[in-house]
C-alpha cells in the first residue's frame, strides 16, 4: 500500500513539475520583448510622434537600413496621409445595413499634426529608426479611442503599419502598453485599410520587423514618389491647398531628382497658368 | 540526457492515466500557445455593436468583466453615453451571441471508477441588450451535457443617469455568483470557488432535509431592486428560494408563502477588476414535498426550516512592473441552518448547523503571452461543532486566449472531503469559443 501511495504521489509530482516547466517556458518566452529606443519628436498629453528603434526581434542597427533621412514637406505628408483610406468592416447579421463608405483614415486635425511632425521626423530619422505615432481621443466617460502605428521608408516605398485604429480602451495599463509601444496591437480591429493608387496592402507578417507583434496587422506599402508626382501633374484636387504649396513640392521633387528638369518646367507652367 | 532517462524508464513504469491526461493536455496547450498567433479574447454581440475589442469590457479573459464591463452590465448593457437614448434594434448581430465549451476531463475520485471523458458542459445562445431608453432584456438558452435545453432571462428597467440610477430586474437571474464583483463574477478558470458553488452545511445524521442545498451559483426566479451610485451598488433580491430538489429554477415554482431575500452591497475598487461584496441571504428550506395533480402543486411539505448565509468577498489587483498583474482574491461565508428536526439526533448537539467557509486565490496575468495562472484553496466546514466535517479543494490552472473568439484553459483540482471520506482528482482541459 505504501509503495502504491508513494508511486501515486510521484506521478502527480511529476505531472505538476512537467506542467510548471512547460508553462514557465511559455510564460518566459512570452516575456521576451524587443528593446525599444525612443526619441521624442513631439509629445502632448494625448498624442505624440517619436522615433523608435527596435532591437531583438530579428533586426539590428547594422543589418537594418531604412532609406532615412528623407525630406518631404508638410504638404506632401498631408497629401500622403489624405490618401490613406479605411473602411469599417461589414457587420455580422446586419441585413439591409449598408457598409459604411471608405474614408480618409485621419481627420483634419490629425493630418495637420502628423504631417507637421512626420516632416520634421523623417528629416532627422536614422536608418534604424521608425517614426511612430500615437493619437487618442475620448470616446465616452472611461473610454478613449487610440490610433497608433509607425512609418518607415524602404527604397522608394513608404511603409505604414497601423497597429491600432479607433481602438477603444477602458483600462489604463492597455493605454500605457500602446503608449510605450505603438506598434503593439491591443486587440481586434473593426476597420480595413483600403489601398489606393500606388499603394499595396501586405497582410503577411513581417518577421524581420514585427515578429513580436501579437497580431497580424495591415502594412500599407506606398510608392510615395509616384503618388506625389501623379498628384502634382493631375488637374484634380491634389497636393497642398495652394498653388504656392504645389510649386514648392514641385521644386523639392526636382531637387531630389524624383522628376526631371523638363518635367518640372512643364508642370510649373501648368500650375502658373492657373494663376 | 533527459530523453535517454525517459526512454529507459518507460518500459518499466508507463505513465498512469491521470498523468497521461495532464501531459497530453499540457502538450496540446503548449502546442496551441507556441503555434497560434496570440490574439486576445472573443467577440460577442456587444463587441460588434461598439466596434470594440473584448478588452474594453473583460479582464483578464472573457467572460470575466473589468470595471467598465461591470458598469455596462449594471446599466442594462448600456455605455455611459447611452443613458436615456433610443436604441437601434435592427441589427441582429448586435444582440445575438453564442458560446460553446468542450472539455477533456480526467476524474479519479475515491469510491468511483477512474475515468477520462469528453464533456460538453455548455452550448449557449444569448439574445440580449438594451431595447429602449430605459429597458433591456437578457435571454440565455443553453444545453448542459445533454440534449435538453434550458432558458433563463430577465427584463431590466433603468431610471436615472450614468452617475446614479435605480435598476429593477424581473425574471430568472443569477444571484451573486456570475454577476457580482470582487470574485463573484464568472471565474477566470473553469470552476467556480467551491464555497460559491457547493452546499455549505451538512450532517450525516439525517438522510433527508438536513443538508442544505443552497449555494450562490444558482439562478432564481424573483425580482431585484438595486441602486447604483458611482462605483457602488446596493441590491435587494426577493426570490422563490429553492424547491425540494435544491433548484431555484424548476417548473414547480415556489411551494410556500415565504420568500427568500438577499441584501448585498458591492463596490468596484479600480478600473481593472478589483472590488468587494458584502452580503446577507435569508431563506427557507423544505424537506420532502408531496406533489399531486397535473400541475404538481404540493399537498404537504416535510421538514421546513430557516437558514441564512452572510459574508464578504474581495479581490484586489496589483501591477507587477510592466510584466503583468498579481491578484489576490478571497471570501468568507458563515452559514446557519435552524433545523429543528435535528434535535435529539445522535451526534448532533443542537438544532443548529453552523458552517464556515472561506477561499483564497491568487492570479498572475502575464501581459506578453496574455497567460493567466491561478491557484485557489477552498475550505468548507459543513458542520462546525462536529469534528472531521471539512472539505478542502486545491485548484491550480492556466488560461489563455488563442486567436480571436477562443480561449483555452487547463485546470486541476484535488478534493479532500473529510465528512464523506472522499478524496478526488479532477483535471480539465477546456476550449471555449465565443462569437
Amino acid at each position: 500500500m505504501s509503495r502504491s501511495y508513494t508511486s501515486c504521489e510521484a506521478r502527480w509530482l511529476g505531472a505538476v513539475s512537467l506542467a510548471t516547466v512547460v508553462l514557465g517556458t511559455i510564460a518566459l518566452s512570452g516575456c521576451s520583448r524587443p528593446y525599444l529606443f525612443m526619441r521624442t519628436i513631439n509629445e502632448e498629453e494625448s498624442r505624440y510622434v517619436r522615433f523608435q528603434a527596435r532591437y531583438g526581434e530579428g533586426q539590428d542597427g547594422v543589418a537594418l537600413k531604412f532609406a532615412h533621412p528623407v525630406t518631404l514637406g508638410e504638404p506632401e505628408w498631408a497629401h500622403l496621409l489624405d490618401n490613406i483610406v479605411i473602411q469599417e468592416q461589414k457587420k455580422l447579421l446586419a441585413p439591409g445595413a449598408a457598409q459604411p463608405a471608405p474614408r480618409s483614415a485621419f481627420d483634419e486635425d490629425e493630418k495637420r499634426y502628423l504631417a507637421k511632425h512626420l516632416a520634421e521626423g523623417f528629416q532627422k530619422a536614422r536608418p534604424d529608426e521608425w517614426v511612430v505615432f500615437y493619437l487618442s481621443h475620448p470616446r465616452e466617460p472611461g473610454v478613449v479611442e487610440i490610433d497608433s502605428g509607425g512609418f518607415f521608408i524602404e527604397g522608394e516605398r513608404l511603409r505604414l503599419i497601423v497597429a491600432n485604429y479607433r481602438q477603444p480602451v477602458s483600462m489604463a495599463f492597455i493605454r500605457e502598453q500602446i503608449w510605450n509601444d505603438p506598434l503593439r496591437p491591443a486587440g481586434d480591429s473593426f476597420y480595413d485599410v483600403i489601398p489606393q493608387s500606388y499603394q499595396a496592402l501586405q497582410t503577411v507578417r513581417r518577421k524581420d520587423l514585427t515578429q513580436s507583434l501579437l497580431k497580424q496587422v495591415p502594412e500599407l506599402s506606398i510608392d510615395y514618389s509616384a503618388q506625389l508626382n501623379d498628384d502634382v501633374s493631375s488637374d484634380g484636387e491634389a497636393v497642398g491647398s495652394s498653388i504656392e504649396d504645389r510649386l514648392r513640392i514641385l521644386k523639392r521633387l526636382r531637387d531630389r531628382g524624383l522628376i526631371s528638369e523638363e518635367q518640372f518646367r512643364m508642370r510649373q507652367e501648368r500650375l502658373l497658368e492657373r494663376l | 540526457m533527459g530523453q535517454i532517462a525517459l526512454q529507459t524508464e518507460l518500459p518499466r513504469r508507463s505513465l498512469p492515466c491521470g498523468a497521461t491526461v495532464i501531459v497530453l493536455a499540457l502538450a496540446v496547450l503548449g502546442a496551441i500557445v507556441l503555434a497560434a498567433p496570440q490574439e486576445s479574447d472573443a467577440i460577442p454581440a456587444w463587441a460588434r455593436k461598439y466596434d470594440a475589442d473584448c478588452a474594453m469590457c473583460h479582464y483578464p479573459v472573457v467572460p470575466r468583466l473589468n470595471s467598465f464591463g461591470q458598469q455596462f452590465r449594471r446599466a442594462g448593457y448600456r455605455t455611459p453615453s447611452e443613458f436615456n437614448k433610443d436604441q437601434d434594434l435592427t441589427n441582429v448581430g448586435n444582440f445575438l451571441a453564442a458560446r460553446i465549451r468542450a472539455q477533456l476531463a480526467y476524474d479519479n475520485t475515491k469510491g468511483t471508477v477512474e475515468r477520462s471523458e469528453f464533456r460538453f458542459p455548455d452550448l449557449s445562445l444569448f439574445y440580449s441588450g438594451a431595447l429602449t431608453r430605459n429597458f433591456s432584456a437578457w435571454i440565455h438558452a443553453f444545453s448542459n451535457n445533454s440534449t435538453s435545453v434550458d432558458f433563463h432571462g430577465h427584463v431590466q428597467g433603468i431610471y436615472g443617469d450614468s452617475d446614479g440610477f435605480i435598476s429593477v430586474r424581473v425574471g430568472q437571474m443569477h444571484m451573486l455568483q456570475q454577476e457580482g464583483v470582487g470574485g463573484f463574477d464568472r471565474p477566470t478558470g473553469i470552476s467556480v470557488p467551491a464555497i460559491h458553488a457547493l452546499t455549505l452545511t451538512g450532517t450525516s445524521v439525517l438522510a433527508n432535509g438536513a443538508a442544505q442545498a443552497f449555494h450562490f451559483d444558482l439562478r432564481q426566479k424573483g425580482v431585484e431592486v438595486a441602486y447604483v451610485r458611482g462605483a457602488g451598488r446596493l441590491l435587494f433580491q426577493i426570490t422563490n428560494g429553492l424547491n425540494q430538489a435544491g433548484s431555484g429554477t424548476a417548473n414547480l415554482g415556489d411551494i410556500d408563502p415565504q420568500k427568500d431575500y438577499l441584501v448585498a452591497y458591492e463596490r468596484i475598487l479600480d478600473e481593472i477588476a478589483s472590488g468587494f461584496t458584502l452580503f446577507y441571504y435569508h431563506g427557507t428550506n423544505h424537506g420532502l414535498v408531496t406533489p399531486v395533480g397535473t400541475t404538481g402543486a404540493p399537498t404537504s411539505i416535510g421538514n421546513r426550516f430557516d437558514f441564512s448565509r452572510y459574508g464578504f468577498n474581495l479581490s484586489k489587483i496589483f501591477p507587477v512592473g510592466g510584466l503583468g498583474f498579481f491578484e489576490i482574491q478571497g471570501g468568507y461565508i458563515r452559514s446557519h441552518d435552524n433545523n429543528s428536526s435535528l434535535v435529539g439526533s445522535p451526534g448532533q448537539l443542537s438544532r443548529d448547523v453552523e458552517g464556515n467557509a472561506f477561499y483564497v486565490e491568487s492570479q498572475q496575468y502575464v501581459t506578453g503571452p496574455e497567460l493567466t495562472f491561478f491557484e485557489r484553496y477552498s475550505w468548507i466546514d459543513l458542520n462546525a461543532p462536529r469534528p472531521n466535517s471539512t472539505r478542502k479543494d486545491y485548484t491550480i490552472g492556466v488560461v489563455m486566449p488563442i486567436q480571436t473568439r477562443l480561449r483555452t484553459t487547463a485546470e486541476y483540482t484535488y478534493t479532500d472531503n473529510r465528512l464523506s471520506g472522499i478524496t478526488g482528482h479532477l483535471a480539465l482541459l477546456e476550449i471555449q469559443a465565443n462569437w
